[in-house]
């Protein structure tokens, strides 16, 4: 089975994984928001999405990310960049990757800068279109372009926005 | 991300105790569970982070005994992950003196 499935929102997307393994289907892919999935026991896998320290687009160390995970039973599934998707049997407990407030925020501000990253590149990319549009307002090339900027610029701006949102009540709890 | 100065997270003072002997990562999470009753029970994006923490301060380094035997890492703290681990010892034995008072009552 394929869904399509776009949120740029760790939490939501790990939530929507899990309902659907809940109803007997397992993410095995994810490429450009498509995501594919095979049929399993309801329940059967916990579902997480982490993003690999690393710097914009690439991770540190993949490689030994992949074996240290390994090595706690837990599956690397599918990388996307940084972005990474894991999955962990529910019969062999509970499956959070992060313990401590202290790491929960150092998990969204590496999401926020990546995400902050994302703005400036796709702002940037945007100018082409924006310029076409002004030579070529009739253009529907031009506007169609200018759209779908806006569609990212926003996307990306609200998982910004979310980012801020998490780490601010984090935060709120250590004080 | 916090300072040399400031005192360690929890997470950090059990994964530098847990490296006083050459350990692997499930190895620090199960000592970690045993040592607190299962209070503390580390994540695995936790200790990733900061165990790339303790390698980037060159408070733990790389264990490469046997290469081939398994893939595995295995952690052992360095000395200046033990002074920085004194450090420490020495700010939470205060803190515990002096909270003593309280039950002194003087």
């Amino acid at each position: 089975m394929i869904q399509w499935k776009f949120t740029f929102d760790k939490d939501e997307e790990e939530f929507w994984l899990n309902e659907w393994c809940r109803q007997g289907w397992a993410m095995t892919k994810f490429f450009c928001g498509v995501v594919t999935f095979a049929p399993c026991q309801p329940g059967e896998f916990i579902y997480r999405i982490d993003l690999i320290p690393g710097r914009f687009l690439q991770a540190t160390d993949y490689e030994g990310y992949v074996i240290f995970m390994d090595e706690m039973g837990i599956e690397v599934l599918q990388r996307w960049g940084r972005w990474t998707y894991l999955r962990k049997r529910t019969a062999e407990g509970p499956f959070e990757l992060y313990s401590d407030t202290e790491s929960k925020i150092t998990f969204y501000n590496r999401m926020r800068r990546l995400f902050l990253f994302a703005l400036v590149v796709e702002v940037l990319c945007s100018l082409s279109g924006w310029n076409m549009l002004v030579s070529f307002p009739e253009s529907l090339l031009a506007q169609g372009l200018v759209g779908l900027y806006i569609v990212i610029i926003a996307m990306v701006l609200r998982a910004v926005w979310r980012c801020s949102w998490r780490i601010t009540e984090l935060e709120r709890q250590l004080k | 991300m916090e300072t040399k100065n400031q005192p360690l997270t929890e997470a950090l003072f059990y994964i530098l105790l847990s490296t006083r002997k050459p350990v692997h990562g499930y190895g620090i999470i199960q000592e970690v569970e045993e040592l607190t009753g299962g209070r503390v029970s580390l994540g695995p994006g936790t200790l990733y982070g900061a165990i790339n923490t303790l390698l980037e301060r060159n408070w733990i380094v790389l264990h490469s005994a046997e290469l081939g035997s398994r893939r595995k890492k295995e952690y052992v703290i360095t000395p200046q992950g033990r002074e920085a681990f004194g450090v420490e010892m020495r700010r939470l034995r205060e803190l515990v003196q002096n909270g003593e008072k309280m039950e002194d009552g003087a």
